[in-house]
């Protein structure tokens, strides 16, 4: 009967705890989880990004963050089959906020927001799961991929390259990435028109064996710049360029999704990332926590465009030069103003004549 | 033809660390211990090299040899829980071996965690530089221990000792060979080599150590062992055929005329060839008889 009576306390005394954790978490501003793939918080990607935007929104930084466990956490999941559990367990302890990087979380979240229908979810990157108690945020990577494309072209000018060739290496094809390649495309060709484009997709997103042979083969063969939009494959084409730049070789690489300067250091102030195309993520962070906060949460699909700060370029690397970064803030504004309009599918791209047949970037 | 001949030193990027961690996989066979982790192991001696090569200032050429010793090291002491497990233990090989492809998998993150407070090393300046022809040293590695292979198994009497551990444990114990010790070497060889093979990996492929680094490469490797007939020459021919197919997709992709094909078609490509080329030569089972048996003294 003791024991009985004891466990019967022991639970009381939880229970009560936990309730007032719960409480107390509710009870100064929005509260938030952030649910990440396998990679976690440190790919110096997406997660990165999202996690960014959550921790600057609390007023604290990535070294110090005060509010962690309180108003916002984040919890990785080690597997795809761990996407459901965790959705569901967010949504139980009633989160006003659970955010979602990545279409690989798309299905989980078709099943799992139905079930909840109070409580508020954002997913990155897709504009598919219409649930009337999502928000998804989409960006245009082909205006910021038209941008280093600009960028990687003029320093091509530049440097009085004779007909210069440039390449792309892309995941795994697919429209998401085919945004990078024909913006990029575009890009290039706007400032030479006819230049020689060469693509090619490793079909990986963590293979940069593949990334590095071919960037060596092609930078043999005369291409200045590469642009990888390929995740970890990527990495391989920044080894490259750092070889080559080692020994005295013009070649680039150009960084994608976060601002890749610092893996392309190879000696002293000197990088071989030329520039990278910046998705900022963190700010789709902030745009649905702000909505939360100002309780003007929607389901709606929230494009980041080159003028909500969504896409950029970096201009960290010197030797990209003043006047460069220049003409690319000027073509950054001709897409403000709706003077550039920057296609995003291949079909569309193709029947404008914007950019060459035969390139393996996918629609589909 | 300027452009293949300049596809020789990638195939040799690709090939030198599998064909290192094959003949590993190949020693430790050959004495009767099925060496599943190669994948972990590599994974282990990539993320000690790159950590040690970020730490000593990460562009020095010096500090990359330093750092292939220590993946060499780490590889060969954490092969001591497989032989451990497997030899002393006499627990199934396979699990034991899988239980370490995990265990790296975790600690590597874990410890770069602790080191550089994210889940991966931070990037070096300069990996190892090519030398003459663009060729890595990495490759000069690869065909000496090939040879050291060679010459210790089948020309010195430890390597007969070693096979025969392989074929038939209880005939060579009764010769009065220690067949324990005889494994206990062959693994932890097969750990030092799987953990070089990682290092060479990341230092010549990459900017930095992630979770997916090795990336199925120390699996391709153990596949090598077997289409390479648990012979030297076999594997290394096993090796040179995957890298050479990997790299040979990668260049017809810029042939315009074959840009019909899917994307897809040239990813398959390798992977196609080599199970091609598997049926076409395959024959009776050349597996040491003993392999992935543990060995029990009776009697005593």
């Amino acid at each position: 009967m003791k024991k009985v009576l004891f466990a019967v306390l022991v639970t009381a005394v939880v229970l009560f705890a936990a309730g007032c954790g719960a409480k107390q978490a509710s009870s100064s501003g929005p509260t938030t989880r952030l649910l990440t793939d396998a990679t976690g918080i440190d790919d110096k990607s997406f997660n990165a990004a999202a996690w960014r935007g959550i921790v600057s929104f609390y007023g604290d930084t990535l070294d110090k963050t005060a509010n962690r466990g309180k108003l916002y956490d984040v919890v990785t999941a080690q597997t795809q089959d761990m996407y459901v559990p965790n959705l569901k367990q967010a949504a139980d302890e009633k989160y006003d906020l659970i955010i979602v990087t990545g279409f690989t979380w798309a299905n989980a979240l078709n099943e799992v927001a139905p079930k909840y229908p109070n409580q508020k979810f954002m997913i990155v990157d897709v504009d598919w799961v219409n649930q009337p108690n999502v928000m998804q945020v989409t960006f245009t990577e082909h205006e910021g991929s038209y941008l280093v494309g600009v960028a990687a072209a003029l320093k091509a000018k530049a440097d009085g390259i004779k007909n210069p060739k440039f390449g792309f290496i892309g995941g795994i094809p697919g429209p998401i990435i085919t945004k990078f390649e024909v913006g990029y495309v575009q890009g290039i060709l706007s400032v030479i028109p006819g230049a020689k484009v060469l693509d090619y997709y490793a079909n990986d997103w963590g293979k940069p064996e593949l990334a590095k042979a071919q960037a060596k083969n092609w930078y043999d063969s005369g291409v200045y710049v590469i642009y990888s939009a390929a995740g970890g494959t990527g990495n391989g084409t920044i080894a490259q360029a750092k070889e080559y730049r080692t020994q005295s070789k013009n070649v680039w690489a150009i960084g994608v999704d976060s601002d890749q300067y610092a893996d392309g250091i190879y000696a002293e102030g000197k990088s071989a990332v030329l520039t990278s195309m910046l998705k900022r993520v963190e700010t789709a962070s902030k745009v649905a926590l702000d909505a939360v906060k100002a309780k003007t949460f929607k389901a709606q699909v929230v494009v980041l465009d080159t003028k909500g700060d969504g896409v950029g370029f970096s201009s960290a690397n010197a030797e990209l030069g003043k006047d460069i970064v220049a003409q690319v803030e000027a073509a950054r504004k001709d897409i403000i103003d709706g003077k550039v309009k920057v296609l995003a599918t291949y079909a569309e791209a193709k029947a404008a004549g914007k950019v060459p047949a035969g390139l393996q970037a996918s629609d589909k | 033809m300027n452009e293949l001949l300049g596809m020789i030193p990638s195939v040799l990027m690709m090939v030198s660390p599998i064909l290192i961690a094959a003949m590993g996989g190949m020693i430790s066979e050959r004495a009767g211990i099925v060496n599943i982790a190669l994948e972990g192991l590599m994974g282990i001696g990539a993320f000690t090299a790159a950590t040690t090569h970020v730490l000593l200032g990460g562009e020095f050429q010096a500090t990359v040899w330093v750092a292939l010793g220590t993946a060499l090291v780490a590889g060969a002491l954490i092969s001591l829980i497989h032989a451990y497990a497997s030899v002393s233990l006499n627990a199934d090989q396979v699990v034991s071996g899988t239980g370490i492809n995990l265990l790296a998998m975790g600690s590597t993150v874990f410890l770069a965690q602790i080191i550089f407070h994210q889940e991966r090393t931070e990037p070096y300046k300069l990996g190892m530089l090519p030398g003459p022809g663009g060729i890595y040293a990495t490759a000069y590695i690869a065909l000496a221990v090939l040879a050291a292979s060679w010459y210790v198994l089948y020309r010195r009497p430890f390597g007969l000792r070693l096979r025969a551990c392989g074929e038939h444990p209880a005939a060579a114990a009764a010769a009065g060979i220690d067949v324990r010790k005889v494994r206990y070497i062959a693994v932890l060889v097969s750990g030092a080599l799987a953990g070089l093979a990682g290092a060479c990996l990341v230092l010549t492929q990459t900017i930095q150590y992630t979770m997916y680094t090795i990336n199925g490469a120390g699996f391709i490797a153990l596949a090598a062992v077997s289409f390479g007939r648990w012979l030297p020459k076999g594997v290394a021919g096993a090796a040179l055929l995957f890298g050479s197919a990997v790299a040979l997709a990668i260049y017809m992709v810029n042939i315009q005329a074959l840009r019909v094909l899917p994307p897809e078609f040239f990813s398959v490509m390798p992977y196609l060839i080599t199970i091609v080329t598997l049926v076409l030569f395959s024959g009776k089972d050349y597996a040491p008889r003993a392999a992935g048996q543990p060995f029990e003294k009776s009697g005593s």
